[in-house]
């Protein structure tokens, strides 16, 4: 019996000790105010990569709509006729092709540098 | 009415920053209280437990179980513990704050409680993972399960470290006796 009740007047005198000591206080503005400040600064960066992201992506595929008008001029409008149509006239205009494929790779790149820009700026900001 | 932890985790989850904001002013205390316990360094665990607040905000549209907010917290808080150990990237801070200390020693301070000192002198013969696992246990009055879950120690070891901890504090309070 000597040795539980031992025991327990090992956990009663560091409870006691952990109670004596106690927490930080429960309101404390300036640590709160800490914390929002990275997660406001966060949010800030995230809106705008994903600003830069979304203008960077329209500057580069505006002009793909042209070509993309340009393919569906005359089709008929059912889809498989429409992607035949697209494919075929594109086939057609080599040079159109080349172009937009030139277009299309820039886009990409665009997008998969704007893609890393997020975690980076994640990065840079820890 | 106080909403409830639940609540706000939902609000916060759809990017309200005073929800988040309320989460945080209810557990500051206790994960920075027991970052305070783990680090011994006050200036260190206030820097963790800012790095936690900030992570959990980070991975909060993950967190399935919102009721489960602050066992999640305590639990990113100690992950952020344990990498910050493995970094090392505190350590020319903390010989900073070292020095800081000794020059507002040399300057007299006024001297801790004595209850303090002792919980200090117990702290400090605990290897970290006792430490971590006692303070939960008796501080904060996590069972031995929940424990177990806030640091990804399996059970049984958990156990061995409380136990472990608890005999080194009774050699340490017979030694003073």
């Amino acid at each position: 019996m000597h040795e539980p009740e031992n025991e327990q007047a090992i956990d009663r005198r560091m409870a006691a000790l952990f109670a004596a000591a106690g927490d930080p206080p429960d309101r404390d503005a300036r640590f709160v105010a800490g914390v929002m400040k990275r997660v406001r600064r966060r949010e800030q960066l995230r809106s705008l990569a994903l600003g830069g992201f979304a203008l960077l992506a329209t500057l580069v595929a505006a002009p793909l709509f042209g070509v993309l008008e340009a393919s569906l001029g005359g089709a008929e409008f059912g889809v498989i006729e429409s992607i035949r149509s697209i494919a075929d006239q594109m086939a057609a205009s080599r040079s159109a092709l080349i172009q937009s494929l030139e277009q299309y790779a820039v886009f990409l790149a665009a997008a998969a540098l704007a893609a890393i820009a997020v975690p980076v700026l994640g990065l840079l900001e820890d | 009415m106080r909403e409830s932890d639940q609540q706000l985790v939902l609000r916060a989850k759809a990017n309200d920053h005073a929800a988040y904001g309320e989460l945080v002013e209810r557990h500051q205390g206790q994960v920075r209280g027991w970052l305070r316990h783990l680090c011994r360094d006050p200036a260190e665990a206030d820097d963790l437990a800012q790095d936690a607040f900030f992570r959990a905000w980070t991975r909060i549209g993950k967190l399935t179980d919102a009721a489960r907010f602050k066992q999640w917290l305590m639990k990113i808080a100690y992950n952020e513990f344990l990498q910050s150990r493995r970094s090392g990237k505190r350590r020319d801070r903390m010989m900073e704050r070292f020095e800081e200390q000794q020059e507002a020693l040399k300057g007299g301070t006024a001297a801790p409680p004595e209850s303090a000192v002792e919980l200090e002198q117990v702290l400090a013969i605990l290897s970290e993972g006792e430490r971590a696992a006692v303070v939960l246990n008796y501080a904060y009055g996590y069972s031995h399960g929940e424990v177990s879950e806030l640091t990804g120690i399996p059970l049984g070891t958990v156990k061995s470290l409380i136990s472990r901890g608890s005999r080194k504090a009774r050699e340490h309070f017979d030694a003073r006796a």
